[in-house]
Formats: structure tokens, sequence, C-alpha cells
């Protein structure tokens, strides 16, 4: 059984960003997706961003951690729910799909080994083989591998859960962005609704609800208020 | 706070919206039933003002405070015997100017109907009385006090008038600027008259001394009186013809004839007797003679106007004599007389002023009066019901506390909301743009 992945009604938000990564990022590049938490849609945005750079490269490769198997097809990702095929026996050796989008699903157990060396030299076959590859590094603060990536990426992307509270996870995140060399293009908001039909539909488990009574939203308006003044002084001395 | 963020946030927290609306409405309908109707009574007033003239004592600005003074409100008390205290009804008396119009609003609350209609309308009469008491106050205190002077020097004006009229009686000469010659004059007048009433009295003196009883006057009385007596005229024929007897016998006889002797005795007799007679028809009392009656009555009228000539003269005598005295005092009542005139003069004169001043202090009340007044506009006739100052008024001001409540409660709880929604606040939170929105504006 086999269901349409519904990027398409958001083909035309991916389409605007599309363009404006590769009028800032010139192929080939690796563009790291990742988030806070693991509910912000890491995965739909990195699917629907490889997507859509699919539609206009002919080499686009889509690495994920997390996403069950997903079978492209004639410019339209399609998603198997079953049987779940984990394609990562050999590490660093992407798959092509029938289309012009290859993905590369990496195991957890293959990513509890993995190695800084390993995932260069994969990042380095695929920046051969492709123009751009679109990593899926789930949620940065629980992440080893989206660690690793954000190192050795070209530019980094953000996912955000429309609606959340604050968390923890936020303040770890951007100290780890705020460490990387990559360009940070920006963040990319995702409404509940769209993040589950999307893993509805690709086999995956609509995200949890949201939290409310987190203990960390406690510190929300603290962090906030220091994220506040970070900003203005990013504005003020920077260009964003 | 953008319209649409103000739109998405009323949209996120209607049923709060819709919560505090129900509640708010509730309590509304509860109020409406256990707060007694009032009803209000509106009036207008217009203060009507000359344009480029003198400004009046106050301007349209003072209007409210003085239609809810305590002076309007103690008449208006007054006036309806009104039972409520002075604080009540200046809590339940308003009066609002219309934007920047002339016109003032002034409104009553009271449980009854006809007595919030009775008291915005005593309001509004009693400010234009009072307005126009204000405005011409001083020209009021001016005009008593000019009254008071003026009524003063009428007094003194009436005072030197009797004085004057006492002097004046007691001298009528002084009264004239020619008084000399005035009394000379009435000297000789009355002297000439005293002259003629002398000659007039003479001429009438000899004339009754005609008709004075005479002897000529006697024998027509005597000869009327024993004319008119029976006896008498008897008496007389019969010795007559004796008389005549003897006469032709002593003709025919001689001394010696017997008969000459009885004649005689008898004429002698009769002669006696007639003589008698006369003497008694002379002193009876009912003997009349027209002629010395009407001799009497003559001297009677003639002694008459001699007795008139005599008072006339004496009574110009006595004025003579008057005047000649009036002639020798006149110089001392001629000074008291001009004194008391210059006086009097001098009064009039101040009289004169003090009402020409007051005739101009009641023209400037009038101009004053005609400057600046409150004309009653509008009456009210009838009461609106009210609730809390109006029940319509009250019901749309509630409404509208129970939307602000309800947006307020909407927004309240948008903020302790600590979920992010819009890009502005992720933004804020990472210090990085917002490339893209799946599902969300803004």
């Amino acid at each position: 059984m086999k269901h349409r992945i519904t990027t398409d009604s958001h083909a035309h938000e991916f389409r605007m960003l599309r363009n404006r990564i590769e009028a800032e990022i010139h192929a080939p590049a690796v563009l790291l997706v990742t988030s806070a938490t693991d509910r912000d849609g890491v995965a739909l945005t990195a699917y629907g961003l490889a997507e859509s750079l699919s539609k206009t490269h002919q080499r686009a490769a889509l690495v994920t951690t997390a996403l069950p198997v997903v079978n492209p097809g004639n410019g339209e990702a399609q998603a198997e729910q079953a049987p779940r095929r984990r394609s990562s026996d050999r590490l660093g050796g992407a798959e092509r799909g029938p289309g012009r989008l290859s993905i590369v699903a990496i195991s957890p157990e293959r990513l509890a080994t993995i190695s800084r060396s390993n995932v260069a030299e994969m990042l380095a076959e695929l920046r051969a083989e492709h123009d751009y590859v679109v990593i899926d590094a789930g949620d940065l603060p629980n992440n080893s591998f989206g660690l690793l990536i954000s190192t050795l990426a070209d530019a980094i992307l953000v996912a955000f859960l429309i609606g959340r509270p604050q968390v923890p996870g936020d303040r770890t995140m951007l100290d780890t962005l705020e460490r990387s060399e990559a360009k940070i293009l920006g963040v990319v908001m995702n409404d509940k609704a769209t993040i589950d039909l999307f893993l509805q539909q690709s086999g995956g488990e609509p995200a949890p609800p949201l939290k409310l009574d987190d203990p960390a939203s406690q510190q929300r308006r603290e962090f906030a208020l220091n994220r506040r003044l970070e900003f203005s002084r990013l504005r003020n001395g920077k260009a964003i | 706070m953008t319209p649409a963020r103000f739109v998405e946030t009323i949209q996120r927290r209607y049923v709060i919206v819709c919560a505090v609306i129900a509640v708010g409405l509730g309590i509304m309908f509860a109020l409406r039933n256990v707060v007694p109707a009032t009803y209000a009574g509106v009036s207008h007033v217009v203060l009507v003002a000359e344009s480029g003239a003198r400004d009046p004592s106050v301007g349209i600005v003072d209007l409210p405070s003085i239609a809810t003074s305590t002076v309007v409100l103690e008449r208006v008390r007054d006036t309806l015997k009104l039972p409520t205290s002075l604080i009540d009804l200046k809590t339940d008396v308003s009066a609002t100017i219309l934007g920047r119009s002339s016109i003032m609003a002034i409104g009553a609350r009271d449980k009854s109907a006809e007595q919030a209609i009775a008291i915005s309308n005593a309001v509004a009469d009693e400010l234009s009385r009072y307005y126009e008491e204000i405005s011409t106050q001083s020209y009021d205190a001016n005009v008593s006090r000019l009254s008071d002077e003026m009524r003063a020097e009428a007094a003194r004006m009436r005072a030197v008038n009797r004085q004057m009229t006492s002097v004046a009686a007691a001298n009528p000469f002084v009264i004239s600027d020619k008084s000399v010659d005035d009394i000379t004059t009435q000297i000789a007048t009355l002297s000439d008259q005293r002259a003629a009433a002398v000659a007039q009295l003479a001429g009438d003196r000899a004339l009754a001394a005609t008709t004075l009883p005479n002897a000529a006057l006697a024998k027509t009385e005597r000869h009327e009186i024993l004319a008119s007596d029976p006896t008498y005229v008897a008496t007389r024929a019969s010795y007559g013809n004796d008389s005549a007897q003897l006469a032709s016998d002593r003709a025919s006889y001689t001394d010696s004839f017997p008969g000459l002797r009885g004649e005689m005795a008898k004429i002698s007799g009769e002669a006696n007797a007639l003589r008698s007679e006369a003497a008694h028809a002379m002193r009876d009392p009912d003997a009349y003679s027209p002629a010395a009656a009407a001799g009497a009555a003559e001297h009677t009228r003639e002694m008459a106007v001699v007795a008139g000539d005599e008072a006339r003269l004496s009574q110009i005598n006595d004025r003579l004599a008057v005047v000649r005295s009036q002639l020798q005092a006149l110089p001392g009542t001629g000074g008291t007389y001009a004194q008391l005139s210059e006086e009097l003069s001098a009064i009039q004169t101040e009289y004169n002023a003090l009402s020409s001043r007051r005739a101009n202090a009641l023209a400037n009340r009038a101009e004053a009066s005609s400057l600046g007044s409150v004309v009653v506009l509008d009456r009210a006739l009838k009461a609106d019901t009210q609730l809390a100052g109006g029940r319509s008024r009250a019901a749309v001001a509630f409404l509208v506390l129970v939307l602000a409540m309800a947006i307020g409660a909407a927004f309240l709880v948008e903020s302790l909301d600590p979920r992010i929604r819009r890009a502005t606040e992720v933004e804020e939170l990472y210090g990085i743009p917002v490339v893209a929105s799946f599902g969300a504006k803004g």
C-alpha cells in the first residue's frame, strides 16, 4: 500500500526555500536539517527540501536517520509503509533511487558505531556524486550524528514546531550552531498537522502532544530574554 | 499588534471570549432586574450673547458650574419642595456643554419620571434667572444706591419747600422779584379802594338819613290810622253833621235860641268823643299805616347798605395795615426766602444729577441684561428610563465593558501561553531568520 507524501501541498513553500538555498549555497553542498527537539518536523523539512531540489537537479540525495523507507519516483516522493528497509549496510554508500533523489537511511545501530572519519568519507562520496546532499540529522542536542555532521556540513537549516514551548534543547542547539562553521540558513516552521500527516504517510509515528507543563518552560522567559539580547546584538553587529 | 494578529488571537481564544461575554451578559440581565429603574429628564439651554459687545459676567464654560451650584439647586429645591438633600440633588443633576456649541444639556435623574422632568426644567429656569442676576448684580447695587440718594434729596426738597411755603404765607411778596414795587402798588390800590369805600359810606348814610321818621310821615301815618278806624270815622261824620246843623241854626237863629245850647253841648261832647276815639285808635296795637310801614322798610334797607359799606371799609383798612406791615418786614423775610430758594435750587440740581446717573445705570443694566442671557431652548417633556445613568447607555457601556474584558481575557491567556507560534517569536528565540513556514502565518 502506497501513500502520497503530502509535500505537494507545500510545494510552493519548498520551491521558494529551494530557490533561496540555490542562491546562497552553490553546489555541491551538504545541507544539514536539524532541530532542538524530535518533534520539530526535521524529516518533513529534509524530505521536502530534498525532493524539491531533485526536481531541478539531476543529483540530489537525502540522508536520514529517522525516516522510514522512502521510494521517490517520477519526481514525486513516495513512501512505502512496509516493509521498512534499512539500507545502510554500507556506510557512506548512497543508494540511488529510481528518480533523481537518492535516499540513504542510516540505522540506529549503525549510528551508534559511526565515527567522524566514516561520516567525512560518506559525505565526500555523496558530495562527489550529488549536487546537493540533504541530511536529516534529527534533534541536535540528543543526536551525536547531528553533532558530527554540523561540523562538516556547508549549511544548516533549523526546523521548528509551531506552537511548542521553549525547551532547554533550544539553548543546546544554539550553542552547537554557534560553534559550527557552517552557514546558518534560517528556520523552517512546521505545524503539527503537516508533520503528523507526513509521518503517517511515511510510516512514522505522529509527534507526541506538547507538554505545556514541561519544567523547561519555566526557564522560557529567562532564556527568551537572553536570546533576544543576542538577536539584538547580531542585528546591530552583523548582517543576518 | 497588527490587525491580523489581533484577529488570529481572538480566533484562537474564541472560547474564552464567548465565555466571558456569556457571563457578562448574564450579570447584566441579573443587574437589570435587581437595580431599580430611574428616570432622566433632559432640558437644553443656550447662552445668547451679542457678539462684539461687552462680555457678560460669565461665559459658556461657567454654565455647568452655575447650573449645579448650591444657590441654583437650593432655589430649585425650595421651588419644587423636594424632600431630598442638597447633596443628593447635586448628585442627580448634571450639566454638560454639547461640543463647542453654546448649548448645554441639563439632566436630572429621579425615581419619578415627572419629578425628573420637573427638576430638569426647574434647574433650566432657575439658571436663566440666576444668570441674569449675576450679570446685572453690580448695576443693581448702583441703581439701588442712587435710588436711596434720590429719595434723601427728595425729602430735603420737600422740607425746604415747606419752609418756603411758610415764609411765603407770611409775606407773599417775597415770591416776586419786585416785591417792594408790588407792595407799594398794592398799598396804592388799597388806598384808592378805601377812598371809594369812604365816599360810598357817606352817600349811603345820607340816603339812610332821609328815611328817618318825620312830621309829614307822622301826619300821614295818623291820617291813615284814623281813616281805617270805623268808630272814629262814624264819630267824625256825626260830629261833622252836628257841626253843620249848628252852623245852620246859628245862621237862622240868634244866640238866644234855646236849641243852640243843646246843639253846642252835643257838638262839644262829640268833639270829646272824637278826640278820645282818635287817641284810642292811635294806641291800638293793630293800628296800621302803609306809608309808615314802607318808610320803615326803606330805612332798614338803607341802614344795611351803610353797614356793608362800613364793613368793606374796615376790611380795606385792615388789609392796608397788613400790607404796610409786610412792607416794613420785607427786608428780613425776603432774605430768608432767597436763602431757602437757593438751597432748593442746589438740591434740585443734585437731584437731577442723581436722576441722570440712575438713568444711565438702568440703561447699562438693561444693556448687560441684553448682552448675555440664558434662554431655555428645549424643555424636558418626557423622561427616559435609566439604569445607573441611563438604561440604554448603561447597557451599551456594560456591553462594551464585557467585550473589552473578553478581549482582554483572550490576550491575557495568550500572553500567559508559553507556546511559540509566530515567526517573530522564533526569530527572537533563535536570533536567526525564518526562511519558510509550513502551515503557519506570520
